[in-house]
């Protein structure tokens, strides 16, 4: 419990470390790499809540969105659905590695792609039914840019992942 | 840094004494508002309401302030970046980056936003104590079906108030690392990738560490989170109905106004 509650800190502290890209709405963030490593080390089910609690912290009005942000607004928002998927995402992750019977670098990796999946999709659908955009359009401003970076903290957050056990 | 920033203090003015639920539930609706303001009035109007209801909490302006003085550099570069990134006529400009006076005009816009948020967050937390404002989270959580996610609210609430004292927790741990290892002749400048090495190890040891102690501690003091009882009910009084009162006249004054 208390890992999930350091775990929505980490996430609320991996908002301010963003490297911000003027071509696009949606900062890259090292959110990511502690949602994935929360679903990966806690498990689905707190990996989960700490997500809960991350998004609640956010509502009650403490700036801990991305870039500052807070409040209902922004989960209703265009990039909603990145936040959204953060949940979903964490909890895929936890249940993968528990049904998976060894775990090492690369299966982690794999697994924690697949939560990445999950995040670009929702924020990418919600970012394409607010803003307008075309499939296309969404892929470029809201997908493409992260990609290499979030793949960078990846790697870093599995082998975290296989080393530390919770 | 000898002093936290965003800690509690104790004290026994009006603030103090408001119900933690008036507290959260103004802030919410106030951070709402700040979100919203898109030009200069709205920002001076707000500076103004955060100044007002700093007021009464007997801190001195300077004591928000310093909640500010670790985002400084952050704030900068928010400021940089929206100000390079959008269009209008360069003031002067570097091959493909220039910036403009709507780029400036944003670039003010969003960081003094951001810096409202802090400064609202500040007046909470610095006037409730830890302990009455997972209090007052718990019983707003239990307006929602928590039993879905097979947690009670009392769990959720004391979680919330758990990464709330982390932010600051991690901030001073991170600091006294980085201390540790350049006197132990890191230079981060000269060797990059082998500096962050040696302060994310001990980063994420430390910070395990620190969640395994709480665990423990909460442990042997037997905490369970089906029930508790608390030594300090909540009751709202005529201060706390008044005060939502102001706030909601102003969020609905300053919707009304920028229609």
């Amino acid at each position: 419990m208390v890992f999930a509650a350091l775990f929505a800190s980490l996430t609320a502290v991996g908002a301010y470390v963003k490297v911000p890209l003027p071509v696009s709405p949606v900062p890259v963030t090292m959110q990511v790499f502690f949602v994935l490593l929360a679903g990966s080390m806690l498990g689905s089910r707190w990996g989960t809540i700490s997500m809960v609690v991350y998004l609640l912290l956010g509502i009650t009005g403490f700036p801990i969105f991305a870039g500052g942000a807070s409040g209902v607004g922004v989960l209703f928002g265009p990039t909603g659905g990145y936040l959204a998927g953060f949940v979903f995402a964490a909890f895929v992750t936890g249940k993968l590695l528990e049904i998976l019977p060894q775990h090492s670098i690369l299966i982690n990796f794999l697994c924690m792609i697949i939560g990445l999946i999950i995040i670009y999709s929702f924020g990418a659908f919600r970012l394409m039914s607010v803003a307008h955009l075309t499939f296309q359009q969404t892929m470029i401003a809201g997908i493409l840019p992260f990609i290499i970076g979030d793949m960078a903290a990846l790697v870093l957050a599995a082998f975290i992942s296989v080393r530390y056990e919770v | 840094m000898n002093e936290l920033f965003f800690s509690y203090v104790p004290g026994r003015s009006f603030l103090h004494r408001l119900d933690p639920r008036t507290k959260l539930i103004s802030i919410m609706l106030l951070s709402i508002v700040v979100l919203r303001a898109s030009d200069l009035q709205d920002i001076v109007v707000l500076f103004g309401v955060f100044l007002v209801f700093s007021l009464p909490a007997d801190l001195g302006i300077r004591h928000h302030f310093k909640a500010l003085r670790p985002l400084l550099l952050f704030f900068l570069f928010i400021f940089l970046v929206q100000s390079m990134s959008s269009e209008g006529e360069y003031i002067f400009s570097m091959g493909m980056i220039g910036i403009s006076y709507e780029g400036i005009w944003k670039g003010v816009l969003v960081t003094s936003r951001f810096i409202l948020l802090v400064l609202f967050a500040s007046i909470l937390i610095s006037t409730t104590s830890p302990a009455f404002l997972s209090l007052g989270i718990e019983r707003m959580l239990r307006l929602l079906p928590l039993s879905l996610l097979g947690i009670s609210s009392h769990d959720l609430s004391i979680m919330m108030s758990i990464s709330m004292r982390f932010v600051p927790l991690l901030h001073m741990n991170f600091e006294q690392i980085v201390q540790a290892q350049v006197s132990r002749g890191m230079d981060l400048r000269r060797h990059p990738l082998k500096g962050v090495s040696s302060l994310m190890v001990p980063m994420v040891h430390s910070t395990l560490r620190m969640a395994e102690d709480i665990s423990m501690a909460m442990e042997s003091r037997c905490y369970q989170g089906i029930y508790r009882t608390s030594m300090f009910e909540l009751k709202m009084r005529k201060e706390d109905i008044f005060s939502l009162l102001i706030v909601m006249i102003f969020v609905i004054l300053f919707f009304h106004l920028q229609m």
